[in-house]
């Protein structure tokens, strides 16, 4: 298993239960959405797998690592191995598309060019490449707060690829973007995740997009996974059985 | 590449400007370093405080906060009936237009300091001229602030009424009014802020309030009770930007208040001004001849040119650069240190706990008056612009937190989780996530303080810290006039230069 989740659990103000008891695997390649009602706590999984939160139990192996323990530079390098993409996009609004996919070569670099900005021209030239690679070739200039939804998700996923990350954790992508853009956007995460092979779990609650892009859904309920297998398989009674009856 | 070109330019020049500046004002941080002990000193001294000192206290207290709201009242009342006059659109005539803006440009280039020492000529010594100076200061900023805001206002509603046959005045208050209030409030709460720290000060030159007493122990050196005064001035500040808080979330609708709530609270207010401006103790004219009042005005129309044009140290342009040169060196030391401070004050970054101590501590520093900073300061480092830019970097440090912590407060923080999720540290995520959206709002409130330091940078002179405010103060306590009005001159044109500049600059920074 390239990434192996057992026994992950998260409460808040130790009493709402975020998480409970989580577990499943992923291979190497695959396309695989999380699906669940609003407060699952599917955010609150990507927020786990991606170190932004540490859980209360259970752990969290990615690649032979153990996330959950990692901390420091162990940590850090196990982030730039992951990619996220928010519902929200997460882009500093004011600076040009360019300079936000260049904000993801921070880590690597020394503190002093850091803080100076001095990218160089290697990085400058693949984080062009990368908005051309999300079909912005003409936006590498552009505020961002110029672009549309759906352009600054794409220059969003760019972010993620700088990193050159295995895992790609995408959170909600498409939920702010009208569902014509929004298919755009999945068509594009799916041709780069086949292309560069790599690893994608994505939050949704669209199931039908949901079940047209991934390989394996995941269905979360109150925090546990209600259901882990394939598309085809996710018949009438599963749904019912994540979604809940007549609230779904 | 190219804008990131003109970018780099544009910061390369701006800290060559700052260095000239510092170099110019004879900055020395190793004098500053070697005398630390001076400053360290002092302010051991000021705790504890003398508490038995705190009865004598309240009376000039009382007077310094009766000041402060009666001149903001009457300030902001006239500069709601200057400033349709001043604003164009809505069809005033023209040449009251230019005569009023070019009185508000006048007497917007004085501090309130000058303003009342002038005052102090025309109505003897006493809380009266300190009002009257507060009242002046207080209606130059807000007619300016007021007619700015009036010409944003759509017009549309304003002009259907004219058409309809009503008069301009009528229809200003009906459908210009309803739009410019909000802004007008706020800034009328803004500057009784403002004021009661102005008020603080007015005492070194006998308007009364607490500068009075604050001098004289500084002088004396009795730093206990100079503690004592000041913590009763960062109470009564306290409690001022407390008030002044609330009522800014009610004129701008964040706290709805219903009818009666809003009779109440203008009541209130209506009670507060009257009881403030009926114990304003009556002008003392017994002192006031008409032969002053008339040599005051000579010198501003027959001011001593030679001096005016002197290029030499010690004439007026040397001066006007030093002081210029004071108060650009203090704003960028004060921005310095405000931006940090400013970062670890508020709860979107830090804990709680940790916001609360730094706010605190900035408020601390923003309660005392600008003066007694330059009279801690000069004791470590002696007479001079050092001195000067020392006291305006504090006090830049006081207000311009203050608006850094309230930019922060309205930021986008998305991308500051995004960086932090990738593994970002924190200094680079501040640099990347926070800092560009901030910079308009950094770069206007640096603008502004700047302008603001100026008027400060020319009271200095006071203390003995430079700038042109010394020759000013000499010149009007020796009635010498003649050279009084050459300086208030260079000092108007001076202003009016720093204003056409931040304008230029503001416009190409959009």
């Amino acid at each position: 298993m390239y990434l192996q989740v057992s026994g992950v659990s998260k409460t808040y103000n130790g009493r709402v239960h975020a998480l409970r008891d989580v577990g499943f695997g992923l291979e190497k390649g695959e396309f695989v959405s999380v699906i669940g009602p609003s407060g699952a706590g599917k955010t609150t999984l990507i927020r786990v797998l991606n170190g932004a939160e540490p859980c209360d139990g259970g752990e969290v192996v990615f690649a032979g690592v153990h996330l959950e323990r990692a901390s420091g530079r162990a940590k850090r390098t196990l982030q730039k191995n992951l990619g996220t993409i928010y519902q929200d996009f997460a882009l500093v609004e004011s600076v040009s598309a360019l300079e936000n996919v260049l904000n993801a070569a921070l880590p690597d670099m020394a503190f002093l060019p850091a803080v100076l900005g001095l990218f160089g021209r290697a990085r400058r030239e693949k984080a062009a490449g990368l908005l051309d690679r999300v079909g912005l070739g003409d936006k590498l200039d552009a505020p961002v707060r110029d672009l549309s939804g759906g352009q600054k998700q794409r220059v969003a996923i760019a972010r993620a690829l700088m990193r050159d990350p295995a895992m790609l954790l995408a959170d909600e992508p498409v939920a702010s973007l009208d569902p014509v853009t929004g298919r755009q956007i999945l068509e594009l995460l799916k041709d780069i995740q086949q292309t560069e092979g790599l690893t994608v779990l994505m939050n949704s609650h669209n199931l039908a997009l949901a079940q047209t892009f991934s390989d394996r859904l995941i269905g979360l309920r109150d925090g546990a996974v209600v259901y882990d297998g394939p598309v085809d398989r996710a018949s009438e009674q599963v749904l019912a059985a994540i979604y809940g009856e007549g609230d779904g | 590449m190219s804008r990131r070109r003109k970018r780099l330019a544009f910061w390369a020049l701006a800290a060559l400007a700052v260095f000239l500046a510092a170099r110019f004002a004879g900055c020395s941080p190793a004098l500053l370093w070697s005398r630390r002990d001076h400053l360290a000193d002092i302010l051991t001294r000021l705790f504890p405080p003398d508490w038995g000192y705190f009865s004598r206290i309240w009376a000039p207290l009382w007077a310094t906060v009766q000041m402060s709201v009666a001149g903001t009242a009457l300030g902001a009342f006239f500069a709601l009936l200057t400033a349709p006059l001043c604003a164009g659109g809505l069809g005033m005539p023209v040449w009251s237009r230019r005569a009023l803006r070019l009185l508000v440009q006048v007497l917007r280039s004085f501090p309130a300091l000058i303003l009342a020492l002038t005052a102090t000529f025309l109505f003897g010594l006493g809380t009266f001229a300190g009002t009257a100076a507060i009242t002046v200061y207080t209606f130059a900023i807000m007619t300016r602030l007021t007619y700015e805001d009036i010409e944003t206002a759509p017009l549309g509603p304003y002009r259907a009424l004219t058409a309809m046959g009503a008069g301009r005045w009528r229809a200003f208050a009906r459908a210009v009014l309803p739009y410019a209030a909000p802004s007008y409030l706020s800034n009328a709460l803004y500057m009784l802020e403002t004021n009661v720290r102005h008020s603080a000060i007015l005492g070194y030159v006998g308007a009364g309030g607490i500068g009075l007493i604050l001098n004289e122990k500084i002088s004396w050196r009795e730093y206990d009770r100079v503690g004592a005064i000041l913590l009763a001035l960062l109470g009564a500040v306290c409690v001022i930007e407390w008030v002044s808080a609330a009522l800014t979330a009610v004129v701008t609708g964040r706290r709805p208040l219903g009818k009666r709530g809003r009779r109440a609270l203008a009541l209130g207010f209506g009670a507060l001004f009257c009881l403030c401006a009926a114990t304003v103790a009556p002008p003392d004219f017994s002192r006031v001849s008409p032969v002053t009042v008339k040599n005051m005005l000579l010198g501003l129309i027959r001011p001593d040119w030679g001096f005016f044009f002197d290029t030499g140290v010690g004439g007026l342009g040397y001066l006007l650069l030093e002081t210029v040169c004071i108060a650009l060196a203090g704003t960028a030391l004060g921005a310095f240190i405000a931006l940090p401070l400013a970062l670890l004050g508020t709860a979107r970054l830090v804990s709680r706990p940790v916001a609360l101590v730094f706010r605190l501590a900035v408020m601390a520093i923003r309660s005392v008056p600008f003066l007694v900073y330059g009279l801690i300061f000069i004791r470590a480092t002696g007479p001079g612009a050092f001195t000067g830019v020392l006291t305006i970097a504090v006090c830049s440090v006081g207000l311009l937190t203050k608006r850094f912590t309230e930019a922060i407060d309205g930021l986008d923080m998305r991308p500051w989780r995004a960086l932090s999720d990738m593994g970002v540290g924190a200094v680079l995520r501040v640099r990347y996530a926070l800092l560009p959206q901030l910079g308009p709002a950094l770069a206007s409130a640096v603008l502004y303080r700047f302008d603001v330091n100026i008027r400060e940078a020319s009271v200095l002179g006071l203390v003995g810290a430079g700038g042109i405010g010394a020759p000013l103060i000499f010149a009007m306590n020796q009635y010498a006039w003649p050279q009084a009005g050459a300086i208030a001159i260079g000092l108007v044109g001076l202003v009016w230069l720093i204003d056409w500049a931040s304008a230029r600059l503001r416009k190409s920074g959009r």
